[in-house]
C-alpha cells in the first residue's frame, strides 16, 4: 500500500529502486577502498573525542554534492570532486560496515521547493545525467540507516549533509516525507518501524 | 488591581539578555498587565520595544547604591509587583539580599546547584559531564589535564566568557583576560565535547516544575548564540527526572541547562544558567509559555490561552529597526581611543562593578596559595646539586633523574608482542651533549638523527650504522645521499626524496616514509590524502630493492597535541601503512612512532598496549620504534638564576627581574616550568601567583613567568630555580646580551 502511495507522486521513478552500487574493477578499486578507510580513521578522532567515530562526517567536507556519470567505479568515485547522494551513501555504508557497524541502505523522500528542483533538473541535464530522482516538489535521496548496538534501534544518517535525521516526518525545505530501509529485519525508528524495503510515508501522502 | 511585572535585562545585541523575550511572552499571556522594563544602560535596545508600558534605566553598577536599590525592588514587591531578572549577576546579587514570594528568581540555597564550574545539578540529572580542572595554582597538573584532553580545553571565567585553548600560550593569555591574577580560583578549565547544541529550559515555582522544553539550536551566530531553533516538549522520562531535581533545589524562576549531544547520542551537561534564556519567546511560540507559567503560579492568575493560534515548533530571529522612545534616547558615541578600530558597545562594562560585588560575596576566604608538591627525590637531588655561591645563570645537570629516565626507556625496550619488539632510539637533537649521548648509548638505546652531522656524532659516540635511524626534511646535510650508508632506517619526508632514494645506488637496511596525516597539522611528511600522491607512493614502494625493507614513520608530539590525539595519530598511521602496501609485494617491517613525549606521559603511557595494537594491526611489523628525547632530557636540567631587582606597587611586590632570559630558555612560554625559590640555602616549591618575572635582556617578550606566588620578604640576591630546563631549552639556547656575537657552531 505504501508503494502505491509513492507511485502516485508525479515522476518519482526512483522509488522502489535498489540502492546505488559502485562498480569494482579489482586492484585499483581495492586501493580506493583502503584509502577511504584510512581517511576515515584519520578523521574519526576516537581516542581524543572519546566517541565511536563511526560516522564519516569528513565525507561532507571532502566532497561536493553534484552529478556523477553512472555507472561509476570506486577508483573513479574517490577521485571525483563532486559526488551524488548515491556515492556518498555507498562510501559511508562501506566505511561503517568495514568497522563492523550495522549500516543499511536507505532511501528517503524529501520535500523541496520547485525553485530548487527546477534548477537541479537543469544542472543534471547540463552533464547529461538523468534527473528522474526529482519529482516536482519531492526528491529521492539516498542515506544510511545505522543500527544502534545498545538499544536495537536504527538512526538515519545523511552523509551528503553530515547530519542525523530525526525520526519524525516534517514539512518545508528538506522536510522528511517518506523513508525506506533496506534491512532484512524490521527495526525500531523512534516510535515507528522501518525495514525490509517497505516505504513508511508521512500520513498526508 | 492590574498585574504588575518588572523585568530586568533588555540588552538585545548579538549576545542578548532574555528580558525582551520574557516581556513578549508575558504580554501574550497577560495582555492587561503593566510591564516595566529595567536595565543599567540606555543602549540596551530591547527597552525600546513597544511591548513595555514603562522603562526604567539605572546607572552603571559602579554608581548603584546597593541598599537603595534593594529597597526600591522590595517596595515594588511589597506593592504587588513581580520581579524577574534575566541577568546572571543580578540573580546572584538578589539571592543574598531579598527573599520574597513575588521575587521570581532562585534563592541562594538553590543557586548552590548552579554555581560554576562544577555544576552540582549534574548530580541530579542523567547527563554526562565534561571533566573540569579548577585548582588553578598548580600549572603542572593543569598541563597534565590539557594533554589528557588532547589540548581541546575551554578556559572559563567566573560568571561569563569562555575561550577555546589549544596550546599553553593561548591558555595563559585567556586566563589572564579572565582576571586570573586577582582571583585564580575564579578561572576554571573544562574539557571540550564535540557535539550539536541543545538546551532544556524550565520554569519552576517554589520547587514545583511548571513546564519544560527541549530546544535544538539550528542556526547560531559566529559567537555561538542561538539564532534559530526547534522546540519540543520534554519527554515524560526527562520531565520526571527534572521535576525531582527542581524539587531538590527548591527552585523558583527560569532555568536553562545547556547540553551537547555527541556523535553517539549522549547528552552532556555543559552549563546551568539560573534564568530564562534569550530565546525564551521561541518556546512560547511553540505553545510552551514558561514565563507565563511562572507568573501564573506565583499570582494564581490564569494565563490567557489564545484560541485558534497555530503554534510553531521552529523559531528564528530577524533584525528589525524600531523607533527609540524619546524618554530613553540613545547613548552618544565615544571618540575611539588610539589604536581602537571599532567603538564597541559598553554594555559589558556596566556590570564589571557588580561582578566584583558578587565575586567578593562568593569568596568565603582569601584565595589560598598552596605551592605544588614536588617529588621529594627531585627536591633532594636539586638541593644536592645547587651551589648558592656559583655564578648565575647556571644550568645544572640532574644525573640521577637522567639515569632514571634512561633506564626506564631501556626497560621498555624489552617489551614484545607477537613478532614485534619495542625499540627506543634517543633523539640526538633534543640534547646532543656528549654525556647524554654516552649515557643513551650505554643504556642500549638506538640513535635517531636528523642530519648527517648528527649521524657522525652518533658514530663517534660508538653507535654502529645499523643502530642509527635517519629522519628529517634535510637529512643529508651537510653531506650527500651517498654518505654514511647501511643505516638501520631512513625515512623520507617528501615523495621527491623517496623517488631519489629509490632510484639511487644507496643501500640501507630499511627505507620508509614519514606520513603527514590528513587531519593533523604538520609541516612534515607526505600528504597521503592526495590521491595522486597516494598512487605514486604505492608505485614507488614496489620499486624498493628486495634487500631493503619498508617502514612507516609518524611523528606528532604528544606533548603538544595531547595523549588522545597522539593515540589517534598512531592508529591512523597504522591504517595508512596497511593501505600503502596493500597489493604490493612489500610489507611494513618497522613502525616508527617518533618522539615529543612529555616526561610524565612517557612514564605512564601503556607501551605494551601500543605495541600490541601495532603488532595486531600490522602483523608483518618486527619493530616498533619510539624516539624519546624531550621525555628523557627535559627535566634533567635546572637553571639557577639570581633576582636582580624587585618592583612594588604600593607595598606589594608585583615584578622582579632575574639574570636569566629567553635566550637561555627559548621555550619558557611554550610549556609550564616548575619554579623553586632558594632562600638561605633552603629550596621550596613556588605556586602560580601574581608576581611577574622579567628576564634580563631588553626584549619586550623576555618574560620568564606571568605570575609566581613569591613571598613579600623576597630580597635582591635571592635565587630562583627553574626546572624542566633541559631538552630544547638547552639545545636551542643561544648566547645573547654578552657584548659579543656568539659562535654559530
Amino acid at each position: 500500500m505504501a508503494l502505491d502511495l509513492v507511485a502516485s507522486l508525479p515522476r518519482i521513478e526512483f522509488v522502489g529502486r535498489v540502492h546505488s552500487e559502485l562498480v569494482h574493477h579489482g586492484t585499483c578499486c581495492d586501493a580506493a577502498q583502503t584509502w577511504l578507510r584510512a581517511m576515515h580513521r584519520s578523521w574519526s578522532f576516537r581516542a581524543s573525542s572519546k566517541s565511536s567515530g563511526r560516522v564519516p562526517v569528513w565525507l561532507k567536507h571532502h566532497y561536493h554534492w553534484g552529478a556523477v556519470q553512472w555507472p561509476i567505479s570506486w577508483c573513479e568515485a574517490v577521485r571525483s570532486r563532486a559526488i551524488d547522494c548515491g556515492v556518498f551513501a555507498a562510501f559511508a555504508r562501506y566505511i561503517m560496515q568495514h568497522e563492523y557497524h550495522a549500516a543499511f541502505p536507505a532511501q528517503i523522500l524529501l520535500q523541496q521547493p520547485k525553485t530548487y528542483t527546477k534548477q537541479w533538473q537543469q544542472k543534471w541535464a547540463d552533464v547529461r545525467q538523468m534527473s528522474n530522482w526529482i519529482g516536482g516538489d519531492h526528491v529521492y535521496h539516498e542515506v544510511c540507516a545505522v543500527q544502534e548496538e545498545e538499544h536495537g534501534e536504527v538512526r538515519i544518517y545523511d552523509p551528503t549533509e553530515g547530519w542525523w535525521i530525526a525520526p519524525e516526518f516534517s514539512e518545508g525545505i528538506n522536510g522528511l516525507q517518506g523513508i525506506c530501509v533496506m534491512s532484512d529485519e524490521i527495526l525500531n525508528w523512534g516510535s515507528q518501524q522501518v525495514g525490509q524495503g517497505q516505504w513508511l510515508l508521512a500520513s498526508k501522502l | 488591581m492590574s498585574l504588575k511585572i518588572m523585568i530586568s535585562g533588555f540588552y538585545s545585541g548579538p549576545s542578548p539578555s532574555a528580558g525582551l523575550g520574557i516581556a513578549r511572552s508575558l504580554r501574550q499571556a497577560f495582555p492587561d498587565a503593566h510591564i516595566t522594563g529595567i536595565d543599567y544602560w540606555e543602549g540596551s535596545s530591547g527597552l525600546a520595544h513597544e511591548v513595555l508600558d514603562e522603562r526604567l534605566v539605572f546607572p552603571s553598577w559602579q554608581f548603584i547604591d546597593q541598599a537603595e536599590h534593594v529597597a526600591f525592588i522590595k517596595k515594588n514587591l511589597d506593592d504587588g509587583a513581580y520581579y524577574l531578572s534575566a541577568l546572571d549577576m543580578e540573580v546572584e546579587w538578589l539571592a543574598g539580599k531579598l527573599n520574597h514570594h513575588r521575587l521570581l528568581t532562585p534563592q541562594k540555597s538553590s543557586l548552590a546547584f548552579a554555581n560554576k564550574p562544577d555544576v552540582k545539578v549534574g548530580e541530579l540529572l542523567p547527563f554526562a559531564q565534561p571533566e573540569i580542572y579548577q585548582d588553578g595554582l598548580d600549572d603542572q597538573k593543569l598541563y597534565d589535564f590539557c594533554r589528557r584532553h588532547s589540548w581541546r580545553v575551554w578556559v572559563k571565567g567566573a560568571f561569563h566568557g569562555a575561550t577555546f585553548a589549544t596550546s599553553w600560550a593561548q591558555l595563559e593569555r585567556a586566563r589572564l583576560s579572565y582576571g586570573f591574577k586577582d582571583d585564580p580560583h575564579g578561572v576554571s578549565y573544562q574539557s571540550h565535547v564535540r557535539g550539536t547544541e541543545e538546551s532544556i529550559c524550565f520554569s519552576s515555582y517554589q520547587g514545583e516544575l511548571l513546564d519544560a522544553v527541549m530546544m535544538e539550536k539550528r542556526v547560531t551566530t559566529p559567537e555561538g548564540k542561538t539564532w534559530s531553533g526547534s522546540v519540543r516538549g520534554l519527554d515524560a522520562d526527562k520531565m520526571a527526572v527534572l521535576a525531582k531535581a527542581v524539587r531538590a533545589m527548591n527552585w523558583t524562576g527560569g532555568g536553562e541547562l545547556e547540553l551537547l549531544r555527541d556523535e553517539d547520542d549522549r547528552l552532556w551537561l555543559m552549563e546551568f544558567n539560573p534564568r530564562f534564556p534569550a530565546w525564551i519567546h521561541g518556546s512560547s511560540l511553540a505553545g510552551h509559555n514558561l514565563p507565563a507559567a511562572l507568573v501564573g503560579a506565583a499570582s494564581r492568575l490564569q494565563p490567557r490561552v489564545q484560541g485558534g493560534v497555530q503554534y510553531a515548533q521552529e523559531f528564528t530571529r530577524v533584525v528589525l529597526e524600531i523607533p527609540v522612545p524619546t524618554q530613553i534616547g540613545l547613548p552618544r558615541v565615544m571618540l575611539p581611543a588610539h589604536g581602537q578600530v571599532v567603538n564597541a558597545s559598553k554594555y559589558g562594562r556596566t556590570f564589571a562593578p557588580l561582578e566584583e560585588v558578587v565575586r567578593a560575596k562568593s569568596r568565603t576566604e582569601p584565595a589560598k596559595v598552596d605551592a605544588p608538591v614536588l617529588c621529594s627525590s627531585f627536591v633532594r637531588e636539586v638541593s644536592q646539586v645547587v651551589q648558592a655561591n656559583a655564578a648565575t645563570p647556571e644550568r645544572v645537570l640532574l644525573k640521577e633523574t637522567l639515569d632514571n629516565r634512561l633506564s626506564f626507556a631501556a626497560r621498555q625496550a624489552t617489551l614484545t608482542s607477537a613478532n614485534a619488539k619495542l625499540t627506543m632510539a634517543y633523539s640526538i637533537k633534543t640534547c646532543p651533549e656528549q654525556n647524554y649521548l654516552d649515557r643513551a648509548f650505554r643504556n642500549g638505546l638506538l640513535a635517531e638523527a636528523i642530519s648527517m652531522a648528527e649521524v657522525d656524532a652518533a658514530l663517534a659516540t660508538g653507535w654502529e650504522p645499523s643502530q642509527i635511524i635517519l629522519n628529517g626534511p634535510a637529512k643529508w646535510w651537510p653531506k650527500s645521499m651517498e654518505d654514511n650508508q647501511g643505516l638501520r632506517a631512513v625515512f623520507c619526508d617528501s615523495v621527491e626524496e623517496f623517488e631519489r632514494l629509490v632510484h639511487s645506488s644507496r643501500r640501507d637496511q630499511l627505507w620508509g616514509l614519514r606520513l603527514k596525516l590528513p587531519s593533523f597539522h604538520s609541516r612534515f611528511g607526505i600528504d597521503v590524502s592526495d590521491l595522486k600522491t597516494f598512487a605514486r607512493l604505492r608505485s614507488l614502494i614496489t620499486s624498493i630493492p628486495d634487500e631493503v625493507d619498508f617502514g612507516i614513520h609518524v611523528h606528532l608530539a604528544s606533548n603538544l597535541i595531547g595523549n588522545g590525539h597522539w593515540q589517534d595519530a598512531v592508529q591512523s598511521a597504522a591504517e595508512w601503512a596497511e593501505a600503502l602496501v596493500a597489493g604490493t609485494h612489500k610489507n611494513v617491517a618497522v613502525f616508527d612512532m617518533g618522539g615529543g613525549y612529555h616526561p610524565r606521559d612517557f612514564e605512564t603511557l601503556a607501551w605494551q598496549n601500543v605495541l600490541s595494537y601495532i603488532a595486531e594491526r600490522l602483523p608483518t611489523v618486527r619493530e616498533v620504534v619510539a624516539e624519546p628525547g624531550r621525555a628523557i632530557s627535559q627535566d634533567t636540567m635546572i637553571l639557577r638564576t639570581t633576582i636582580l631587582d624587585i618592583r612594588r606597587t604600593g607595598d606589594v611586590i608585583d615584578e622582579i627581574v632575574v639574570d636569566t632570559c629567553i635566550s637561555d630558555l627559548p621555550l619558557i612560554r611554550v610549556y609550564p616550568h616548575r619554579f623553586m625559590l632558594m632562600q638561605a640555602g633552603a629550596v621550596s616549591s613556588v605556586a602560580t601567583g601574581s608576581v611577574r618575572v622579567l628576564g634580563r635582556v631588553c626584549m619586550e617578550d623576555d618574560i620568564i613567568s606571568e605570575g609566581l606566588a613569591l613571598p613579600q620578604d623576597l630580597q635582591i640576591g635571592d635565587q630562583l630555580i627553574i626546572a624542566d630546563a633541559g631538552a630544547y631549552e638547552r639545545s636551542m639556547s643561544y648566547g645573547f646580551g654578552f657584548g659579543r656575537i656568539a659562535a654559530a657552531h
